[in-house]
């Protein structure tokens, strides 16, 4: 004990000694990122961090730093003249000595260079240039005054380097001029793709460019100083801890646009947080201690390997990170999502709606440990049969799905049970649409069933125009009593223009995806308790489920034949039959109550005399 | 005679209702599960009234003149040092349950109060209340009382320290000697199912703990060898005597959990837990009066209720047959008051400061910090708490001391479990031979294995909570007969109490 107290007070003593540096950064992903590695840095160094991030704007984070309520962000070289009131100066190195020797008469430090360069561009989409020529700003100019340009509200104000002076420098007049704020500027990529804009000004690090394959247009007059990214620390920062300068050294020429753009993409696209993209570069480089693989994931979402990269199953994915930041999460390949769900290998399961149930001679019957907690748009039967073959479903002797428990399977389970003979069904060993169309070609099935949301790469892939096999309707079946039994499916067409290789629309059934999570256990007893231990595991909390709803955008209710999550359940009135519901706990209770009069009569008895 | 007649009829129901278990383990626990809940969820109005009724019955009999009787004869002094005592009172009384729930429960609450919105700053000042009720007074005055009652007749007036004592003073002629077997019987049962579903889980933490902090993988085989590792433990420590091995092992223990507190007070958000914890004592404080009695009939939440708070109270009083006899066997020779405020007012400030720091921390991280700790609790206990010491330097030795810390609250519990079980069966003998220790420890260590070899945790929490809702009828009768023997202490005098000696007199009528 005396021991442990003595420990413990030389390590408070040391925390004490431990210097705290202040780091802030501006309100864009790239800026913070940086500022995380910063931080990062310098606590693996040692130091304790206190996080501002964001701590303003541009200039609001300039003045800040100023202010002294932070020790550094990260800046970049151009925007240091613009603050400085100095003129742009495109040539880098001389920029860098500029601003380092302006910036040191203020108190203010310029570290080295992180070795990235991040300039504005002006994007337009590919087809501007080949509508109407544009492929410099020269081309521009003639164009402008037919076309409308969207900035951020920030480029728009900066005095020296922003759309004014921009504007001026080449002469451009544009039909319309539409801001929008710093915080949303990777909204002018929806306005440039969406035909609301024709020209925007974005960062030459913004994943979109190479993404939307965007053309930034080139000048022979440039306009745009250099911008490159250094920390700005405070001189009192230093002077109170010197070792901030080199431990922030280790990043300098470590960075490109190319890496700037990775990252940048992992935080825009795939909704991970800052720091920990930033951790991942950061052992990625070997400059903190780390793992770059190991590191298992906190929350996983079992998904079909095929799904994995398609839009549904992204913003899935960037839907759960945003309502879970600070938890690393990841989709967990299975072919059986809702099976490996139930195994606890994963915390959530994005699966078609027929997953969530049990196949028994036609009829589903939902899983009682699941519930659903969003729907995500629909995915499709794919019904896949040899191209030369006239027979149609209803003439299959043998059907194939996926593997046990894969969705596919167990619509198979359900098409066998309302065929009169009924086929036999082949589990075929993956749910990759290939390995259904080898099935089918190689005779071991007549029909091979694939659940997929609509143009899914691997199906996409194969209805190429020389495809072996082709889709066959699948919805014939659906009729009657099995509607009534397998009501959560729905009719559904596969137009004709979906793959390359269907020339007339395809009748079929679709179901909705969804999200399913555990339910709550069936016994009300609590798993807590003084030495209480328990292997349930508990439904998604409402927090998360209802910020899940909320960053998944717009999306269909949950189908009345799933169980909802409690949290997106509206209130319901218990309704109440008699105004006893419950005589046996009557009688419970005055039981109770008589012995409790019992125990009284006990205690007021006079002794035995 | 009485004692044969008792451990017969003990073994005559454990033994089947055992067997039933590991037999047909999801048919026993679904009836046992049923059970408990309907008799929670139907009387739920009773078991807060009565958990706060020996809160007020504590309360009031330290402060009342009763406060001054002490449990001995007026010579005595207490056999252990207070520090010890206390750290005693503690290692029995609390579980691995402890640690785990330190994060995870504010935690939850801070994210679903009940009746409220969650994550606002209302919601955690509610949730510290909330936790606080649980393991707080509560807790501590099941234990008190079921001491208190054992305490009194055995050291006060040198009957034996067997539940079924303070019973067989209230009834008269044969139907005395029915009611105290059958009191004894219920005692054991529901220490023997307590214990071994206690230790069936506490094996079973220790072992996603070692699954959580060095990567082991949980088989059955890994169970097995948990539990031959801690019956070693337990019974060294039980064959040492409670002055030795229970004694040490609980300095330990205690010095552990403090030193992990100040660890995370000193390296976490010191300034917001010690903040927390004063409005915690504030808020508790002032909240206890319209906490104790809160149901939630209007909202329609009885669940709520039944899911935590009863959930809680079942389980104190399913511990209560055993700390309340072992409490008792260590508190010889102190007062009522000292008595009340050691077992119960000085383990609950204890409490206060140990959720607010575990508690506080995880709110600091949920409120100014990265946040997520909620989704984790729901998830995985075990990896909420061992994610929670990642946010802290040296985690790695923070987890393994954890992982000590709960093995050694196992040990513990076994220990006097098994000690409690051997006084019982020996007619109350205060030191009762190895030969009996032995005995009850091979028995709980069987039952134990079997449980968890039927591989269904839920048989544990069943056989566990089960156990309590009898002995909730016993406790009843426990206190009638010590309000009645108070009562006649009073207004007989010390001619009552002829058998703790002649000193008593004065110092009863002094006080009085």
């Amino acid at each position: 004990m005396r021991i442990v107290l003595t420990l413990l007070i030389l390590l408070a003593v040391g925390a004490c000694s431990q210097p705290t540096v202040r780091v802030g950064s501006k309100d864009f992903t790239e800026n913070k990122i940086l500022a995380e590695m910063f931080a990062l840095l310098l606590e693996d160094a040692g130091f304790r961090v206190q996080r501002t991030i964001p701590a303003g704007s541009v200039t609001g984070t300039f003045d800040v730093l100023r202010g002294g309520t932070i020790d550094l962000y990260p800046e970049y070289t151009g925007t240091g003249l613009v603050l400085l009131g100095l003129p742009a100066l495109p040539d880098r190195d001389q920029a860098f000595v500029v601003v380092s020797r302006e910036f040191a008469k203020v108190g203010l430090t310029v570290l080295d260079r992180l070795g990235l360069q991040n300039t504005y561009s002006v994007l337009i989409t590919e087809n501007l240039t080949t509508a109407r020529g544009v492929a410099s700003i020269a081309d521009l100019a003639k164009q402008a005054p037919d076309l409308r340009i969207a900035v951020s509200d920030d480029f728009a104000r900066r005095p020296a380097d922003g759309l004014q002076p921009f504007l001026d420098h080449y002469g451009l007049r544009f039909r319309d001029v539409a801001t929008v704020p710093l915080r949303d500027r990777l909204h002018l990529y929806d306005m440039l793709l969406e035909g609301k804009a024709d020209v925007i000004i974005g960062f030459q690090t913004d994943p979109q460019i190479v993404d939307y394959q965007l053309r930034a247009l080139a000048s022979d007059t440039p306009f745009f100083p250099a911008y490159e990214a250094v920390p700005l620390v405070t001189q009192e920062a230093l002077s109170r801890a010197p070792a901030i300068g080199y431990t922030l050294q280790k990043l300098a020429g470590k960075l490109d646009v190319q890496r700037m753009r990775a990252l940048n993409r992992e935080v825009i696209f795939a909704g991970r947080s800052p720091r920990n993209v930033a951790r991942a570069a950061l052992v990625q480089m070997n400059l903190i201690p780390g793992s770059v693989t190991a590191e298992q994931p906190d929350i996983q979402i079992a998904i079909d390997p095929w799904e994995v990269g398609g839009p549904i199953a992204t913003a899935v994915l960037r839907a759960a990170r945003q309502a879970l930041p600070e938890r690393e999460t990841a989709f967990r390949k299975s072919v059986a999502p809702v099976a490996s769900l139930l195994r606890h290998e994963a915390r959530m399961a994005w699966t078609p709606s027929i997953g969530q149930f049990r196949i028994v001679n036609g009829s589903a019957y939902l899983y009682p440990e699941l519930e659903s907690i969003a729907a995500t748009g629909s995915v499709f039967v794919h019904a896949l049969a040899r191209r030369d073959d006239t027979a149609s479903l209803a003439g299959a002797k043998t059907i194939a799905g996926g593997p046990l428990g894969s969705p596919s399977h167990k619509f198979a389970e359900a098409v066998a049970a309302w065929h009169t003979p009924a086929p036999q069904i082949v589990s075929l060993p993956d749910t990759d649409a290939a390995t259904a169309a080898g099935a089918v070609i190689a005779g071991k099935a007549d029909v091979a069933f694939v659940i997929a949301s609509l143009n899914r790469t691997d199906i996409a892939k194969l209805l190429q125009p020389d495809a072996q096999v082709k889709l066959i309707a699948a919805d014939r079946w659906w009729v009657g009593s099995a509607r009534l039994a397998l009501p959560f499916l729905a009719k559904a067409r596969i137009t004709a223009d979906v793959y390359a290789a269907t020339s007339e629309p395809v009748e079929t059934l679709a179901m909705q995806a969804t999200v399913a999570g555990p339910s709550p256990p069936a016994s009300i007893i609590g798993r807590q308790g003084p030495s209480s231990y328990s292997e349930d595991v508990y439904p998604v909390t409402d927090s998360v489920v209802l910020a899940f709803n909320e960053h998944l955008g717009t999306h269909p209710d949950i189908g009345p034949h799933l169980r909802r999550a409690a949290a997106l359940t509206p209130e319901q009135r218990r309704g109440v039959a008699r105004l006893n519901p419950t005589p046996g706990q009557t009688v419970l209770s005055l039981a109770i109550i008589l012995y409790l009069f019992w125990c009284g009569w006990l205690f007021v008895r006079p002794r035995k005399a | 005679m009485t004692r044969n007649l008792v451990f017969i009829l003990s073994i005559c129901i454990c033994l089947p209702v055992g067997a039933w278990g590991v037999l047909a383990p999801d048919q026993m626990t679904a009836a046992a599960l049923q059970f408990t809940t309907y008799v929670m969820t139907g009387a739920s109005w009773f078991w807060l009234i009565l958990c706060t009724g020996l809160v007020i019955l504590s309360a009031g009999l330290a402060l009342s003149p009763y406060g001054k009787i002490r449990l001995g004869a007026d010579d005595d002094r207490p056999e252990f040092s207070t520090g010890s005592w206390l750290a005693m009172l503690f290692a029995s009384g609390m579980g691995a349950g402890l640690l785990f729930w330190g994060v995870a429960e504010p935690v939850t609450h801070f994210d679903a109060p009940p009746g409220m919105l969650g994550g606002t700053p209302e919601a955690a000042r509610e949730a510290m209340v909330i936790t606080n009720l649980h393991w707080g007074l509560h807790a501590w005055a099941i234990y008190g009382v079921c001491g208190l009652v054992i305490a009194y007749f055995a050291f006060r007036r040198g009957e034996r320290s067997l539940i079924s004592t303070p019973i067989r003073a209230i009834f008269r002629g044969t139907a005395a000697g029915r009611a105290a077997t059958a009191a004894d019987v219920l005692g054991v049962i529901a220490v023997v199912f307590g214990l071994a579903g206690s230790l069936a889980m506490g094996t079973l933490q220790v072992r996603s703990g070692l699954a959580t902090v060095f990567a082991v993988v949980p088989t059955e085989t890994v169970s097995i060898a948990i539990l031959g590792v801690l019956f070693a433990f337990y019974m060294l420590s039980a064959s040492t005597g409670v002055d030795k091995g229970i004694k040490i092992l609980s300095n330990i223990n205690i010095s552990i959990a403090i030193a992990i507190m100040l660890f995370v007070i000193v390296f976490g958000p010191t300034e917001f837990v010690l903040e927390t914890f004063v409005t915690t004592i504030g808020a508790y404080t002032s909240r206890l009066p319209e906490m104790a009695f809160k149901l939630f009939p209007y909202e329609g939440l009885t669940d709520w209720s039944v899911t935590w708070t009863l959930t809680y109270l079942i389980w104190w009083l399913a511990w209560g047959p055993f700390v309340g006899v072992f409490i008792a066997r260590i508190s010889r020779g102190r007062t009522i008051r000292e008595f009340c405020a050691g077992v119960i007012l000085v383990p609950t400030l204890f409490s206060i400061l140990w959720f607010s720091t575990f508690g506080g921390a995880a709110f600091y991280i949920e409120l100014f910090g990265p946040g997520g700790l909620s989704e984790l609790v729901a998830a995985d206990v075990t990896d909420a708490l061992f994610a929670f010491f990642e946010y802290f330097p040296f985690s790695p030795v923070l987890s393994s001391l954890a992982v000590l810390l709960i093995f050694i609250f196992l040990v513990t519990s076994a220990d006097s479990g098994t000690f409690v079980l051997s006084m019982m069966t020996t007619n109350g003998d205060l030191n009762p031979p190895i030969m009996h220790k032995f005995v009850w420890g091979i028995l709980i260590a069987a039952l134990t294995g079997a449980t968890l070899f039927s591989g269904s945790v839920e048989v544990a929490r069943a056989m566990a909570a089960t156990g309590a809702i009898p002995f909730s009828a016993i406790l009843l009768l426990q206190v009638v007969g010590l309000m009645r023997a108070l009562r006649e202490d009073q207004t007989e005098g010390p001619g009552a109490m002829k058998a703790t000696g002649p000193g008593i007199a004065a110092q009863t009528s002094d006080g009085s």
